[in-house]
C-alpha cells in the first residue's frame, strides 16, 4: 500500500499539468481579437449584453462555491474522506474561483478600475458589491486555511470557525450571484425570490461533480492508490451524494420548464419554447440529466470510468444549463421595436469561446500547480501519510 | 430645484427620425448607439393589421433600477432628477442594462451595426479616452454626466441633454422651443420635433403645460409595474398605443 502511493504521486500531477499548460496557452492566444479589438471582438451586444464570458463566470463561481460548500459540511461534520482531501478541495475552490474573476475580467470594460470604484463608492443596494465583499472573504479565508494547512499535523477539523466562515461566505458568495438576476423583475425569465435558492440546488452537483473528477484526476484514476477514507467517499458515499442532488436538480429544473412552459406571462413563455425547440436543450436533457441519473441509479458500485463519465455528464450539463438562464433572460428584446423583429439571436464568437477556455484552463493550473507551490509536494502524499501515521 | 420630465403626445408623432436624428448629432453616438428611438410596430395581420411607433428615449425614472445596481455608483440621479453616467467611475459590467426595463442603454465597445464602421472612419488619435472622432464634437464634454464623446469600454444613454437643460434659468416651469428666450435649453429632441409632439418642463411645478397635458390627457408612463416610475409620459389618445412585444419570426 505505500508503496503504491508513494510510486503513484507524481504522474498524475504532471499529466494535468501538461494539460493545463496547452489549454491554457491556447486560451491566451485565442485572445488576441480581444486584446487587439476590444469588446469588437464579441458578438454579443447592446440588445444581449451579458454573453458566454458571463456564463463562464456563473459557472466557475458556482462550483467554486459549491466545491467549498460540499468540503466544508464534509469538514464541520468530520467525514473521513472529505477531511482527508480538504487541501486539495480547497485548491480546486480557489482556482475555479480565481478562474472566475479572469473570467470576469475580461468581459469588464475597465477591470482594472473596479478594484476601486466599487470599494469606495459603496452601492451598497447592488448584489454586485456584496457578491465582492462574500467572494473576498471567500478567498482570503480559503488563502488562510491553505496556509495553516501547509503543516501537515494541522487538521481544519480543529479549526471549526474558520471552515465555518468558509462555509458561510461561500453560502453568502451563492445566494447573492442568484440575486444578481433574482431581483431583475423586468426580465421575467429570471425574476424571483427562489432563483438564489435554484442557484444552489443547481451548484451542489456541480461542485459534487467537480470534485469526484478531479480526485480521480488527480490519483491517475486508480481507487488503490487512495487511503481507505477517500475510496470511500469517491466509490461510495459521493455517488450518493450526488445521486440526491441530482434527483433535487432534475425536480427543480422539471419544475421550472412546466412553468416556464404553461405560463402567459409577456415574455416569459416565448422563451422556454425556443429552448425547447433547440438541440441544445435535448442534448442537456439526455446527456447532462437522464444519462447521469440512470447512471448513478442503477450502477450501484461505480468503476472509475462510470464515474468520470458520470462527472463529465455532470459538467457539460450543468454548463448548458447556465448558459440558458443566462442568455433566456435576455432573448425577449426590451423596445427594439421591428430592430429586432423576433428574439434576440446569439451564438458566441470564438474570442468569447477563448475567454471560457482560459478560465476553465487557468482553474486547472492552479488546482494543479497550486499544491506544489504551496506544498512542495502533491497534496494526497500528505493525505496518504497522515493516513499511514494514524494507523501505525 | 425642478424635476424635469418629458411628454410625447403619439397622435401627434409622425414617426419622422428627426428626433433620433437630431439627439445623435447633438451627442455624437454612432448607428445603433439610439439614445433617442423611433421604434416601429407592426400588429395583426392582413386586412386588419396595424402599423404604430413609439419614440423612446430614456425614462429617466424616479426609482431607476439601473441606479440601484451599479456598483460603483457611476449612474447616479442628480437633484433635478436626470440619471446620468459618470464615465469615470463606469466599469463596463453592463448590470445597468440588464436592469433596465426599457433597453435605453449601449455599449460603447462592441460589434458596429453598419460596415464600414464609423469609429474607424473617424479614427481618433486619442486612444481608449475617445472612441472616435466625428467632424462636429460635442463642445460641453464632461465625462462625469457622460457627456461627449464616449471613451472605450463604458456604457452610454440619453441625458436629457443635461448640458443645455442644466443652463435654464431659474423658475422656468417649461421648457419651450418655441420661446426664443428657452430654445437653446431646450433638448435636442424637443427642439427638432416637426409635429411638435414633444413637450418638456418641470413635473414639480402644478402650472406647468406638461403636468397638465398629462392630467387632462391621461397620460401614461410604460412598463409602470417594474417600480421605476418613468418621468417620461406618453399621450396615447384614440389613435396611439403602446405595443407589447410579440415574437413576430413565429406568428409569420
Amino acid at each position: 500500500m505505500t508503496s503504491t502511493n508513494q510510486n503513484t504521486m507524481v504522474q498524475p500531477g504532471k499529466g494535468l499539468q501538461i494539460v493545463a499548460i496547452i489549454l491554457l496557452v491556447i486560451g491566451i492566444i485565442g485572445l488576441y481579437p480581444l486584446m487587439s479589438e476590444g469588446g469588437r471582438a464579441f458578438n454579443q451586444g447592446s440588445a444581449l449584453p451579458w454573453g458566454l464570458p458571463v456564463v463562464t463566470y456563473a459557472f466557475l463561481a458556482l462550483g467554486s462555491f459549491a466545491v467549498a460548500i460540499v468540503n466544508m459540511l464534509g469538514v464541520l461534520t468530520k467525514q473521513p474522506g472529505l477531511c482527508r482531501l480538504v487541501r486539495r478541495n480547497l485548491m480546486l475552490s480557489l482556482g475555479l474561483s480565481i478562474g472566475a474573476v479572469v473570467a470576469l475580467a475580461l468581459e469588464l470594460g475597465h477591470p482594472l478600475r473596479s478594484i476601486w470604484a466599487i470599494p469606495l463608492n459603496m452601492q451598497i443596494r447592488s448584489p454586485l458589491l456584496w457578491m465582492g465583499v462574500f467572494w473576498s472573504l471567500y478567498i482570503i479565508s480559503m488563502l488562510v486555511a491553505l496556509v495553516w494547512l501547509r503543516n501537515s499535523d494541522n487538521r481544519l477539523e480543529n479549526r471549526q470557525g474558520l471552515a465555518l466562515l468558509i462555509l458561510v461566505t461561500a453560502l453568502g458568495g451563492l445566494f447573492t450571484q442568484g440575486l444578481v438576476y433574482g431581483m431583475m423583475a423586468m426580465r421575467p425569465v429570471w425574476f424571483g425570490s427562489a432563483t438564489p435558492l435554484y442557484f444552489l440546488i443547481a451548484a451542489l452537483p456541480l461542485g459534487l461533480a467537480l470534485m469526484s473528477l478531479f480526485t480521480q484526476i488527480s490519483y491517475g484514476f486508480r481507487r488503490d492508490a487512495m487511503s481507505p477514507d477517500v475510496q470511500a467517499l469517491i466509490g461510495d458515499l459521493l455517488p450518493k451524494y450526488l445521486l440526491v442532488a441530482m434527483a433535487v436538480y432534475t425536480l427543480t429544473w422539471i419544475a421550472r420548464i412546466t412553468t416556464g412552459l404553461w405560463t402567459v406571462q409577456d415574455g416569459h413563455h416565448v422563451v422556454f419554447e425556443h429552448m425547447l425547440g433547440s438541440g441544445l436543450f435535448w442534448f442537456e436533457a439526455i446527456v447532462g440529466i437522464v444519462l447521469p441519473l440512470a447512471l448513478l441509479l442503477f450502477v450501484r458500485k461505480p468503476s472509475v470510468g462510470i464515474s468520470i463519465v458520470t462527472g463529465v455528464a455532470i459538467i457539460i450539463g450543468l454548463f448548458i444549463a447556465r448558459y440558458e438562464f443566462v442568455i433566456g433572460g435576455q432573448l425577449v428584446p426590451l423596445f427594439k421595436g421591428s430592430w429586432e423583429w423576433g428574439l434576440i439571436e446569439y451564438a458566441p464568437s470564438m474570442t468569447e469561446w477563448m475567454v471560457t477556455l482560459t478560465g476553465a484552463a487557468l482553474a486547472i493550473v492552479i488546482y494543479a500547480f497550486g499544491e506544489r507551490l504551496l506544498y512542495g509536494k502533491p497534496i494526497h502524499y500528505q493525505a496518504n501519510q497522515q493516513a499511514q501515521k494514524e494507523a501505525s | 430645484m425642478p424635476k424635469w420630465g418629458m411628454v410625447i403626445d403619439l397622435e401627434k408623432c409622425t414617426g419622422c427620425q428627426a428626433c433620433t436624428t437630431a439627439c445623435s448629432m447633438e451627442n455624437n453616438t454612432v448607428p445603433g448607439e439610439s439614445w433617442q428611438d423611433v421604434l416601429f410596430y407592426q400588429d395583426g395581420e392582413y386586412p386588419s393589421s396595424s402599423f404604430n411607433w413609439l419614440p423612446r428615449p430614456c425614462m429617466q425614472c424616479e426609482n431607476p433600477s439601473c441606479v440601484h445596481v451599479c456598483p460603483t455608483k457611476a449612474t447616479y440621479i442628480t437633484d433635478d432628477g436626470v440619471v446620468l453616467i459618470d464615465w469615470d467611475k463606469c466599469i463596463g459590467c453592463k448590470y445597468c442594462m440588464i436592469a433596465c426595463p426599457y433597453g435605453v442603454r449601449f455599449y460603447t465597445d462592441e460589434k458596429p451595426l453598419l460596415e464600414p464602421d464609423v469609429k474607424n472612419v473617424f479614427a481618433s488619435d486619442r486612444g481608449e479616452a475617445q472612441s472616435w472622432a466625428p467632424p462636429f464634437q460635442n463642445p460641453n464634454e464632461d465625462w462625469s454626466k457622460g457627456i461627449g464623446i464616449q471613451p472605450d469600454g463604458v456604457v452610454s444613454k440619453c441625458t436629457f441633454c443635461y448640458h443645455k437643460i442644466s443652463k435654464a434659468p431659474e423658475g422656468v416651469s417649461d421648457l419651450d422651443p418655441r420661446d426664443p428666450e428657452l430654445v437653446e435649453y431646450v433638448p435636442a429632441c424637443v427642439r427638432t420635433c416637426a409635429p411638435e409632439a414633444r413637450y418638456f418642463g418641470d413635473l414639480d411645478n402644478p402650472d406647468s403645460h406638461v403636468n397638465k397635458l398629462i392630467g387632462d390627457k391621461r397620460g401614461v408612463r410604460l412598463k409602470d409595474e417594474t417600480g421605476n416610475k418613468p418621468k417620461v409620459y406618453y399621450l396615447t389618445g384614440e389613435g396611439g398605443s403602446i405595443p407589447a412585444f410579440t415574437d413576430r419570426t413565429k406568428s409569420s
